[in-house]
């Protein structure tokens, strides 16, 4: 590099808005020399340019985050999160860093010559931190792929709970974390660290490494409560011998084998206590010879034959069963409610030949470009891992067509999806799969996921077994290696990280796109007052209706807010704080028809997201199969064969006439209540038909 | 919640100035209230009290805390008045009895204009629902001069926003203590109830306030002010870093997990901890720099 081709920047003055921005024009090639940085958060980030850039001084939090090619010189210390989710480019800290260095790596490099923090490399996929000096706790937490190269002393349980990936030391042997195992380093693997030590002017003597004792540490294929002998059955299956022409389509369709020719020409349900209800045998059966009845529950309401069946499960495994879907007990919900209707006192509007406007704006606040939506209307987050690619395409052309939003899910974006949604929005969720600048950036708007209504406040997992080739490229993992979503994000632990994280995602954005908080139904009044603060554009409560692909029944059914709750509490907080005008208000969880949409714009949400309804106008009968991978309508799968069933075109345009058609019945309701806009909907419109939903939501009660 | 510091200077210094840097490096993290506790070099004669009283401005309302201080034996020596935006923030210097101290504050707080903020006999709290810089406008925090002292920038989690919820919290029981505090009690229920069966009164319901009552618990029963924040480390569950001072020690913990941050810095003329190395940067002091390890305590004495 010429002398004279060296720029300086001087950041004494400058906000970190402003000297990303300075950075942003750099071109490839380039040497930038910062001087001051004043320790400041966010430093560079999402630079994409293959530029090189000195920093004389110490920086903040965040530092580097998200890059994409540059190389970064840090002359002093770094704060926390160095590196944070990288996909190509070179960091070296001549001090030290702080906690979370190189969480999330997807590739490139980071070298930190003195000591680390605590959680170095956490959630890494790929890449490679060296660490000079010390390190804290938990080194490689979550890793699941890429390469620690440590020289000091590592902390405390280092690799705890890893998948995949390396963690060379040469210091003495740590007290290791669950599923980590020291072994020999072989000479290739210590000739290829040398190597790289060299180049940073480093070496060390006698390195080990640890790794993963089983790369499938989290697999509980057994887990899932239809994966097991059951000893009552839920469904009763009966064949019409006459009608039955014993084609076999029933057992070939069947995910829990419940039908077998017992003889020559005669096909009987002999293992109807495997049913689990999805009815994929009804429809495919061309005689309807197959009829499928859900058993009755007793009148022990204790002693149900649920909860026994439950007991038995639990006997057998010895662990809590997980299943999809969401709640199925009953909470108190917007069936409760019933809209009045204009007569007399005030007119109906028309709804043949009167308009109705449905369009809505979220996040007019701080955005530059705020969310605009043909109908209050977002389909709610489902990735590509966990839902197979043709029930995503289906998804994403319907409503690009309706012209309402649709959302990535945690797993990634899919090469087609961009081009083809109209209006998409990114999710950022706790595991970090797929994420990237660019990745943000191509989004008409951030979704920061803390939880989810189905699931509150716990994590997750995608199998291996869903991680394939494809899954793998768009998340960013080693194909096969399980994808962990952490309970919390590492970085998101109190109110402030939330406040930090949007600023983050808000520099590598450039402040155009909105950025959502989607919250699992909790402590709902103090966590949408945090993300309000700060400083959310949209705020999206799941309430425990909410779907989900995997997840304990015991949670799902006793952890979280219904909705109904969770939407009135959600309500108020952004009143008190003065805030309804500038912070958009979403709910979901549990929401079908145009009836739920209307009362919850009525109760005062912006806006409602549905996916569970989705899913069903493309198949879907909630039997909750999704988490074992064998969903028999191809659409929590990654089955090959099971793909197939799943005609993209086909179920495209049964999602887009579903909603065209929920979107009638909310304008209905509009009208019928006297109004020519959605977004005249008030409380007052309903009333309660049950004293529990008027007490919840302060409607008053029918009759009084 | 929130960002936190401290400082512990070796010798008399400007304590003030020092932290009103800190905390304006850790705006960022909490706009809702803003807060310090100072301490003095120099003690007071040993019957004189330090009072900080807020007070709505009406007429009337110094005889009342006048007569409400005389009442539980107090005599007033001096009356420094501090007021803003139609309420005042005055420093009353009190001879009294230090078992009398309680029901002075009982009767205060009773005149329903005003509200006892901090009680010491070196330590002075004083804090606002607004931002670092219009703290020490309002209050001249930077001229301050004395051996130590904690501050705190609030985002508030699940608690209000007011005066009473910002930091630093005290204890009317045991004076000159004070506490800053970065993250959440998850056991906060429980373990209140137990220090009520011992009779503590809660104030308010921060969790915040929990941690004071908690250490001064363990004080009285005999332990270090160490030992008490390595209690603390086992019994109280969550998120946590905090910042205890009493008159003659700083200590500082961080939760077994390492959710919240705290970073020190070890400098010839002074000790600084705050929750961003940042704020500790913008002090330009050659020193070590380091972060807390989770779980571990620190301890600083006044030299």
């Amino acid at each position: 590099m010429l002398e004279n081709s060296l720029k300086e920047i001087d950041a004494s003055r400058m906000s970190v808005r402003e000297l990303n921005l300075a950075l942003k024009g750099v071109t490839d090639g380039e040497h930038i020399l910062i001087e001051n940085p004043k320790g400041m958060h966010h430093i560079a980030a999402g630079l994409g340019s293959r530029c090189t850039v000195e920093i004389e001084g110490s920086v903040g939090y965040f530092a580097g985050t998200m890059i994409n090619g540059p190389v970064i010189r840090i002359r002093g210390n770094a704060g926390w999160f160095l590196g944070d989710n990288i996909t190509a480019g070179e960091i070296v800290v001549e001090g030290h860093s702080g906690n979370g260095t190189g969480q999330g790596l997807y590739g490139g490099r980071l070298v930190v010559k003195g000591d680390c923090g605590d959680r170095v490399g956490a959630l890494m996929k790929n890449g490679l931190v060296v660490v000079g000096g010390d390190s804290g706790i938990m080194t490689g937490l979550y890793m699941m792929g890429g390469e620690i190269i440590a020289l000091g002393r590592l902390g405390d349980n280092a690799g705890e709970s890893m998948v995949g990936g390396k963690i060379f030391f040469s210091g003495p042997e740590p007290a290791l974390g669950k599923n980590a195992k020291v072994e020999d380093a072989s000479d290739a693997e210590l000739e290829n660290v040398e190597r790289i030590l060299r180049d940073y002017g480093l070496a060390a003597p006698k390195m080990r490494k640890i790794v993963p004792e089983n790369p499938r540490y989290f697999r509980r294929s057994e887990g899932s409560i239809w994966n097991v002998r059951r000893e009552r059955n839920r469904y009763r299956v009966e064949i019409d011998h006459g009608a039955c022409e014993v084609c076999g389509v029933c057992a070939r369709v069947c995910p829990q084998q419940v039908f077998k020719e017992v003889k020559q020409g005669y096909m009987a349900p002999i293992n109807d206590f495997e049913c689990v209800g999805c009815e994929t045998c009804v429809e495919y059966c061309r005689q309807r010879a197959v009829r499928v009845y859900p058993v009755q529950e007793t009148g022990k309401s204790t002693w149900s034959r649920r909860e026994i069946d439950e007991i038995q499960i639990k006997a057998a495994i010895g662990r809590a069963p997980v299943r999809g879907m969401g709640a199925w007990k009953r909470f108190p919900h917007f069936d409760d409610l019933v809209f009045l209707c204009a007569q007399n006192s005030r007119p109906p509007i028309d709804h043949y030949r009167e308009p109705c406007e449905t369009e809505i704006v979220l996040g007019k606040g701080r955005a530059e470009r705020p969310l605009r939506a043909a109908a209050p209307i977002l389909v709610g987050a489902m990735s590509f891992g966990a839902m197979s690619k043709e029930a995503k395409l289906a998804v994403v052309m319907a409503t690009s067509r309706v012209g309402i939003p649709t959302n990535t899910g945690e797993g990634g974006m899919l090469p087609e999806e961009r081009g083809l949604a109209s209006i998409l929005i990114a999710q950022y969720a706790s595991g970090r799969f797929g994420v990237s600048a660019e990745y943000l950036r191509s989004a008409d708007a951030v979704e920061i996921k803390i939880g989810q209504g189905a699931k509150g406040g716990q994590g997750g997992l995608l199998m291996g077994e869903k991680v394939t080739e494809e899954v793998a490229k768009v998340r960013g993992l080693p194909p096969g290696s399980d994808a962990i979503s952490p309970a919390r994000h590492l970085d998101i632990v109190g109110p402030e990280d939330l406040k930090m994280k949007i600023e983050q995602l808000r520099e590598i954005t450039d402040w155009k796109v909105p950025i959502i908080v989607k919250y699992s139904a909790g402590r709902v009044g103090d966590d949408v007052k945090i993300a309000a603060k700060a400083g959310a554009d949209v705020v999206v409560i799941d309430g425990k209706q909410g779907g989900t692909g995997a997840a304990p029944d015991i949670v799902i059914e006793h952890a979280g807010l219904p909705t109904l709750p969770a939407l009135v509490e959600a309500e108020r907080s952004l009143r008190e704080l003065g805030m309804k005008d500038k912070v958009s208000l979403v709910v979901s969880g549990g929401i079908r028809n145009g009836a739920d949409i209307a009362k919850a714009i009525a109760l005062g949400a912006d806006a409602v997201a549905i996916s569970t309804g989705v899913l069903v106008a493309m198949g879907c009968r909630t039997c909750g199969l999704c988490s074992t991978g064998r969903c028999p309508r191809g659409i929590t799968t990654q089955d090959p064969v099971l793909r197939k069933r799943l005609k993209v075109e086909e179920m495209a345009a049964r999602v887009e006439n579903y909603l065209r058609a929920i979107i009638e019945e909310l304008k209905m309701f509009t009208q019928l209540s006297g109004k020519t806009s959605i977004r005249s909907l008030e409380k007052d419109d309903l009333r309660a038909i049950t004293t529990d939903a008027a007490a919840i939501t302060g409607v008053k009660l029918v009759g009084t | 919640m929130c960002g936190i510091a401290g400082v512990l200077l070796n010798g008399r210094g400007d304590v003030g100035h020092l932290l009103t840097l800190m905390l304006g490096g850790l705006q960022h993290r909490g706009l809702d209230s803003a807060g310090v506790a100072l301490y003095r070099s120099e003690e007071l004669p040993g019957d004189e009290f330090m009072i900080r009283v807020f007070t709505k401005d009406v007429i009337g309302a110094l005889s009342k805390i006048s007569s409400a201080i005389a009442r539980a034996g107090g005599d007033i020596r001096n009356i420094k008045l501090n007021s803003i935006r139609g309420y005042s923030f005055d420093l009353y210097t009190v001879k009294a009895q230090e078992k009398d101290l309680p029901q002075m504050v009982k009767n205060i707080n009773e005149t329903e204009l005003s509200k006892v903020l901090s009680i010491g006999r070196k330590m002075d709290i004083i804090k606002d629902t607004v931002s670092v810089e219009e703290l020490d406008r309002n209050f001249d925090v930077s001229s301050f001069v004395g051996s130590h002292g904690i501050g705190h920038v609030r985002f508030s989690t699940e608690s209000c926003v007011d005066l009473f919820h910002a930091h630093p919290f005290q204890s009317f029981d045991h004076i000159d203590v004070a506490l800053v505090h970065n993250g959440q009690i998850t056991n906060y229920w429980k373990t209140r109830e137990k220090l009520e069966q011992k009779g503590v009164k809660f104030q308010t319901e921060n969790d915040s306030e929990l941690i004071v009552h908690y250490i001064i618990d363990r004080l009285k029963a005999g332990d270090s002010l160490y030992d008490a924040l390595k209690a603390s480390v086992e019994e109280l569950d969550g998120p946590f870093s905090y910042i205890f001072s009493t008159e003659k020690e700083l200590g500082m913990v961080r939760d077994k997990l390492g959710l919240r941050p705290m970073v020190i810095l070890d400098a010839e003329e002074m000790k600084a901890v705050a929750s961003e190395e940042n704020a500790l940067r913008i002090l330009n002091r050659k020193g070590i720099i380091r972060n807390v390890r989770p779980g571990e305590v620190i301890c600083w004495k006044i030299a």
